[in-house]
């Protein structure tokens, strides 16, 4: 639930800010500040207490516009990021942005149009394949009814070079707004999809795995790139079974030769994102695996190696028909 | 716990009276209940930020802290109880932003801290007083900033000046706003719980096999994590068995195989 808002005194007069304002019903009701860092990057804040009565800052984006994405994201292209949103509406137990910022505020940089031109700046100065995420922070239809972000920058990237790509990972069904735009060629919508264990249990606020499949189904049918994200696959006792039964649903489902690609990967984390969570969630049992020494923390070995053999083979059907990342 | 900061005695003897505080004086004066604190500061920045430095030494900063008191406000009637969700100062570049993570009824509007009384009340819809920024600056680097908060009941505007005002009617103002202070600690009260619910105690039993072994630093904190995901993953009650062992490296190794096993079978 969205609880205060914050202005940017430089951006009350922009009419992105004016028509977040209201569609929130909140023309009248917002807190001016100098700058979303004020509110943002202070510590000792707590992420969870936040999550229920959610701030949500409209700022200004001044610098580093978009930034190379990290190396665990095998592809070919060359992998950028950028965020004109920070967090997320929904509350996933695993989801690292709660390790990664100190508040759960929502922060929408309302100048989507200086984004855009320094992702063409970027295009322009290579000759290689180029992939663009645009929710490497944030669920990146989520809060679409609000931020129009999503249908933004896929319009936008229609006007870019067909070797680019636009990749915006979700776990909400909000797919409303995208369909009244023409199936674009250079944008692909990717669904993370969980057993339905893992949503009830996990990812609180989202839609529920049928949701998102029928959003996958609407999508396709009206001639959109679609990809599947499986990531990340949590361990528990029976996780093989219900990660089958889900990999089954999809075959059966989704048609995968019209499939962009499948993204996946086990649970892990950056270790200080890692020690930030567990202070979230000291009791949670899916948290508590005896931690690795290495940079990222992830399962104990013997488990990560069981997992990655039997992801392999489940995913068999869905590597025969369509690409297969995976980010382990 | 919920910590009470406040500039005078007059503005907190309504709560101290209705809470049966006790008095237990030492640097500042100082009233106690069983979940409850009161400090009296003293009037101006200086004494506020003192107070909330000195009253976290003594109880801990797991608590919340609240500003409490009188202020001038340019929108606001005479008695309104309201809550700040901006914090300036006339002349300092800092600002602050409470978080208040509960429904309430009672306005919020910003408060902007002067060096002398305000007489002249210039923004609108703000508060004014002389305490609220170094009260925050304090608690900001003491406590988690979903428990800090600031309330003021209105003492003073543009028709009642502050000239008017003297202990009696200071008291008499509060007094009348007491049942809504006393929801408002309600509501304080429960996000504390809740906040404090992150904070994990280990098992006697953990306890217990830590105190026996003789460990490094390094060995303690990683014993610690291991029992308390033993501990989550519902092996409490198997830790007894180890309570009886008495060599160091087979209780580590009997630890570490009940946590692997523990994880492998645990459920979501
Ligand atoms: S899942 Fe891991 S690799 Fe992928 S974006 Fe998150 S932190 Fe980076
Ligand atoms: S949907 Fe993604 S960004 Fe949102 S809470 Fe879940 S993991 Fe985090």
């Amino acid at each position: 639930m969205i609880g205060k808002v914050y202005v940017e005194k430089e951006v009350i007069k922009h009419p992105r800010t004016q028509s977040i304002l209201k569609r929130l019903n909140k023309e009248q009701d917002f807190i001016v500040i100098d700058r979303w860092g004020e509110i943002f990057n202070r510590k000792n804040q707590n992420f969870r207490l936040q999550k229920k009565y959610l701030p949500l800052i409209l700022a200004r984006k001044l610098n580093n516009f978009v930034l190379p994405l990290p190396i665990s994201h095998k592809r070919e292209a060359e992998g950028y990021y950028f965020s004109p949103v920070l967090n997320c509406l929904f509350d996933c137990k695993y989801c690292f942005l709660q390790g990664m910022f100190n508040s759960a505020a929502i922060v929408i940089f309302v100048n989507y149009e200086d984004f855009a031109s320094k992702i063409k700046i970027v295009i322009e100065n290579t000759s290689r394949k180029t992939l663009f995420s645009a929710s490497y922070d944030n669920d990146a239809l989520a809060l679409e009814h609000i931020t129009e972000m999503a249908s933004f920058f896929v319009k936008k990237f229609e006007e870019l070079p067909s070797n680019t790509t636009l990749e915006l990972r979700t776990k909400s069904a909000q797919i409303k707004k995208l369909l009244n735009i023409s199936p674009p060629k250079n944008s692909v919508i990717s669904f993370s999809l969980s057993p339905e264990r893992v949503y009830r249990k996990l990812e609180k606020g989202t839609a529920n795995v049928t949701k998102r499949l029928n959003a996958i189904k609407k999508l396709q049918l009206a001639g959109w790139r679609v990809a599947i994200t499986l990531d990340p696959i949590i361990y528990y006792a029976g996780w093989e079974q219900d990660y089958k039964q889900l990999v089954d649903t999809i075959v059966r489902e989704i048609s995968m030769e019209k499939l962009d690609y499948v993204n996946v990967g086990i649970l892990r984390f950056p270790k200080p994102f890692f020690k930030k969570i567990k202070k979230l969630y000291p009791t949670e049992p899916f948290l508590s695996f005896p931690p690795s020494l290495d940079e990222y923390i992830s399962y104990p070995s013997n488990i990560t190696k069981r997992m990655l053999s039997s992801i392999q083979t489940m995913l068999r059907p869905i590597s025969r028909l369509t690409t297969v990342y995976l980010n382990c | 716990m919920v910590l009470i900061v406040a500039a005078t005695y007059p503005e907190v003897k309504p709560l101290i009276k209705k809470l049966n505080l006790s008095r237990e004086s030492k640097h500042f004066p100082l009233f106690s209940g069983d979940s409850i604190k009161v400090i009296v500061s003293g009037i101006g920045g200086i004494n506020s930020a003192a107070a909330v430095g000195y009253i976290s030494a003594l109880t801990g900063n797991n608590n919340a802290i609240l500003n409490l008191g009188i202020s001038g406000h340019s929108s606001l009637e005479v008695g309104t109880l309201y809550l700040a969700n901006k914090i300036s100062h006339k002349f300092l570049p800092l600002k602050f932003y409470p978080f208040i993570p509960f429904k309430t009824k009672l306005p919020e509007t910003c408060i902007v801290t002067t060096e002398q009384p305000e007489k002249i009340y210039p923004s609108p819809n703000t508060g004014y007083d002389m305490e609220s920024y170094y009260f925050f600056s304090a608690a900001y680097r003491l406590f988690s900033l979903e428990l800090i908060y600031v309330a003021k009941v209105v003492s003073d505007n543009t028709q009642n000046t502050i000239d008017n005002l003297n202990t009696a009617t200071v008291t008499k103002l509060m007094e009348k706003k007491l049942d809504s202070i006393l929801e408002l600690l309600e509501d304080i009260k429960k996000i504390e719980t809740e906040k404090n619910k992150l904070r994990i105690q280990l098992s006697a039993t953990s306890k217990k096999i830590i105190e026996q072994l003789s460990l490094t630093f390094t060995e303690r904190k990683i014993l610690e994590k291991r029992l308390l995901n033993i501990e989550n993953l519902g092996g409490t009650k198997l830790l007894a068995k180890i309570l009886k062992i008495s060599q160091k490296e087979e209780i580590l190794a009997k630890l570490k195989e009940l946590e692997k096993n523990l994880f492998e079978t645990t459920k979501l």
